[in-house]
């Protein structure tokens, strides 16, 4: 084997210090930001910084199970409203069906005209 | 303070552990660099990028003593693809047009001229020989750890060791040779 190491002096960056510090200041420089990301990233409120995001959409996901939720409990009014239409089909009158729902008894005079105008 | 220490503390931010790392690995990056590009210019601002590209990737570094083969592997590719941008560009790099500019003292004249030489003889290699006697002869690293950074045996890096100084001898002449045991 050969053993004669070749000089590389004239290349090596040590060779000129002040050129070695200036590459190594430019890369800190450089790497300023970065580091001072990673710091922060490090702290109670650089943790919540970070997970800003997926807090942000798992409340927009609980906002949307809420709004589907309200949704489903105002259903009974729809199926009223739905029975109402199924008494109007097959001829009877939406007041008359409205008073059979509710507890209000009507007057003759009301049923009468109810009764003549089909209503 | 070993590296994986280092890592750990350029991790969390800390700006005195990652120049640690800086200084401690840049002459073995700019090695890596200028075997791939070949002249100083360029490999010195590979060299800088690949620190910031390893600073930005740090948490990706599971075995953190392993750092120096790790930043050796981001030197090259990232000296690879600048080459490959560099080739897209016309017309001759900067450095060939003016090598040697006026008002430089005659010690950096010749330092220059040294350093040409040498870069003109690195030429003649081919890349893995070039990053194998430049990562053992300018950087120092053991043929375990060559082989390592640049996945090959210790048998190949020796081989190539051994025809990258032969290839140079005959360039250079004898004058740049150094008496040293071979680890």
């Amino acid at each position: 084997m050969n053993d004669e190491r070749i000089d590389f002096t004239p290349l090596d960056p040590h060779r000129d210090p002040e050129r070695f510090e200036a590459r190594v200041g430019a890369i800190l420089i450089a790497a300023k930001t970065r580091l001072a990301a990673r710091r922060t990233r490090d702290t109670v409120l650089g943790q919540l910084a970070v997970w800003w995001r997926p807090l942000l959409a798992a409340a927009a996901i609980a906002g949307i199970v809420s709004a589907l939720t309200l949704a489903g409990n105002q259903a009974p009014s729809t199926a009223i409203d739905n029975e109402l239409g199924v008494a109007e089909a097959i001829g009877v009158p939406v007041q008359i069906a409205q008073w059979v729902r509710s507890d209000v008894t009507p007057g003759p005079t009301e049923l009468l005209a109810i009764l003549e105008t089909g209503q | 303070m070993p590296d994986a220490i280092l890592v750990e503390r350029a991790r969390r931010g800390d700006a005195e552990a990652f120049e640690g790392l800086v200084r401690r690995h840049y002459r073995a990056a700019y090695g890596v660099a200028l075997a791939v590009l070949g002249n100083q210019m360029d490999a010195e601002d590979v060299t800088q990028d690949a620190f910031i590209r390893a600073l930005e990737r740090l948490d990706e570094l599971r075995q953190r003593e392993r750092f120096a083969a790790w930043l050796l592997q981001i030197v090259r590719n990232r000296a690879k693809n600048f080459r490959s941008y560099q080739r897209l560009r016309t017309g001759p790099p900067l450095d060939s047009v003016n090598p040697v500019s006026d008002g430089r003292t005659d010690g950096a004249v010749e330092a220059a001229e040294l350093r040409g030489q040498l870069e003109t003889a690195l030429a003649d290699l081919n890349e893995v020989q070039r990053e194998v006697v430049l990562l053992h002869d300018l950087t120092g690293l053991k043929h375990r750890e060559i082989a390592d950074t640049l996945g090959m045996s210790e048998g190949m890096s020796r081989q190539h060791l051994f025809q990258a100084r032969r290839i140079l001898r005959r360039r250079l002449g004898a004058g740049v040779f150094e008496e040293y045991a071979d680890e």
